[in-house]
């Protein structure tokens, strides 16, 4: 049944032109940073990120707003849309638990925040090539391991934009309320990166793209896992207890 | 004011996420104000206290309104207070009673315009708030006050007639995500054309202006030529919005 389920919603998914409007935009981005680095000096900030550290650049202005406002969008039409239209009702008429509905949905947003991510760090490791050729490897190593820490507060963020879809009634609240949660988060993580570290897994979402020239250190990187999994949990544990107090 | 365009005024301040939003906008001037100035944050950010601090301060804040942000606030509040109704079959309700389908729009577009304009005097009024708490009476020095209240005032412009773009937007789709996504594209074409070198294409834009208020003449005086040419290029784009928007509400299904 769950087979059943994640096929109709990837389905449903594969229909939203959004989805491929939102890689045009991102490859139009991608390049006009390109273009900027290519263009800029060192000393004037773009033309620092010129050549191996393109792609640590591309991931940072995906984490920073874009990326993070399109998966909540993406929540918000997938869980809040069609709860507002009805839509949830007609799987359960079919013998599916909410439970099950929502796992599946679930399941979809982060099939597509996978692959939006992985989408821009190719499209930006392509571009790279070929604006600076083999330079785009020279720092291989350090983008490597900021994507794969990058998925533990990415994750976490799914679950974090399911529980909040769960809680408001329209896509326009929905993405007015995660809109103002960036902005505030990117202003805690400016001024008190510090004492958020220990608590708030969004922080991770910039320390672990390098923002500001952070270096990844290893007590950032522990405590990074260790506050995007305990909030993973909290959170998941949050979802289940919502989708049983639900009425559709 | 007619009591269709008190009632929508009541629904839209209504909204909690306005006063939250409001809120949030606060504490982040509070702690620019405040945190800037240490050294290590000056350093950090990459900002001049000298230049950004004092009377400076509220034209250094007013960026973080006028442009992505505000917009998209105002997208998402409008698609709630437009597209949302239309969705509920709330918007039809006035024409049971025997309002008018223009009347109906310009009792929304009056609503929204105004709060446009009151959000960006309100931020005006937090920046200063903030300002004054931080370096006292040395925020109101009269030249760069003036100068502020101008380049205010004609971001209270330009967000109204962003504003009536957007309603003329969710008249038009009659979608929530649609709107949304055209204003993300206006959003991306407006950063484009304004770092682009074409001339023409800058001067026709009506984005451009407040690119050039808030960017090119930052903290220096607006010249005259540029604020009128502004201001009738932003009229034009308004009316064209405001017509639009009462074209389509006379030929909407619902």
């Amino acid at each position: 049944m769950i087979i059943r389920l994640f096929d109709l919603q990837f389905a449903r998914l594969k229909r939203q032109k959004i989805l491929y409007l939102f890689f045009a935009v991102m490859t139009a981005l991608i390049l006009s940073n390109a273009l900027s680095c290519a263009g800029g000096s060192e000393d004037a900030g773009m033309g620092y990120y010129a050549g191996g550290k393109f792609p640590t650049m591309c991931m940072q202005s995906y984490i920073d707003i874009v990326g993070t406002l399109f998966l909540g969008f993406v929540s918000a039409v997938l869980i809040c849309g069609e709860r507002a239209n009805g839509m949830f009702k007609q799987p359960l008429l079919n013998g599916v638990s909410k439970k099950q509905l929502l796992l599946a949905k679930t399941g979809s947003i982060f099939a597509v925040s996978l692959l939006c991510f992985m989408f821009v760090v190719l499209c930006s490791i392509g571009t790279g090539f070929f604006f600076w050729g083999d330079q785009i490897f020279d720092h291989a190593q350090t983008y490597c391991l900021q994507m794969g820490l990058l998925l533990f507060p990415l994750t976490t963020l799914v679950l974090f934009f399911v529980f909040l879809s769960l809680y408001m009634s329209s896509i326009s609240g929905m993405l007015c309320a995660s809109l103002i949660i960036l902005l505030v988060n990117n202003l805690f993580s400016q001024f008190f990166g510090a004492y958020i570290s220990y608590f708030d897994f969004m922080y991770y979402l910039y320390a672990f793209s390098g923002y500001n020239g952070a270096e990844l250190a290893g007590r950032i990187i522990l405590s990074g896992i260790l506050v995007s999994v305990i909030t993973g949990i909290i959170l998941a544990y949050g979802i289940r207890i919502r989708i049983n107090r639900m009425i559709l | 004011m007619r009591p269709l365009t008190r009632l929508y005024a009541f629904k839209m301040y209504r909204q909690k996420l306005i006063y939250i939003f409001f809120a949030c906008f606060f504490t982040a001037s509070f702690f620019y104000a405040f945190l800037i100035s240490t050294p290590q944050m000056e350093e950090m950010l990459n900002i001049d206290i000298g230049m950004v601090g004092r009377e400076n301060f509220p034209e250094f804040m007013m960026r973080f309104y006028v442009g992505t942000v505000g917009i998209l606030f105002q997208v998402f509040l409008l698609t709630l207070f437009i597209c949302e109704e239309d969705r509920n079959k709330m918007l039809c309700q006035p024409l049971l009673h025997g309002e008018s389908r223009s009347r109906m729009m310009q009792a929304k577009i009056c609503v929204a315009v105004s709060m446009a304009v009151l959000f960006v005097l309100l931020t005006a009024l937090i920046n200063y708030t903030t300002a004054f708490m931080r370096w006292g009476d040395a925020v109101f020095e009269p030249a760069a006050l003036r100068r502020t209240a101008a380049k205010y005032l004609l971001s209270g412009v330009y967000m109204s007639v962003v504003t009536l773009g957007i309603t003329a937007l969710c008249v038009c789709t009659r979608s929530t995500w649609k709107t949304i996504c055209f204003a993300v594209i206006y959003l991306l074409l407006d950063s484009l054309i304004c770092d682009s070198s074409i001339p023409f294409l800058q001067k026709i834009w009506v984005g451009y202006y407040t690119n050039l208020y808030l960017f090119t003449y930052e903290y220096q005086q607006i010249p005259l030529r540029a604020a009128g040419w502004g201001i009738s290029v932003m009229a034009l784009y308004g009316l064209l919005f405001y017509r639009t928007s009462l074209c389509r509400t006379q030929n909407m299904a619902f």
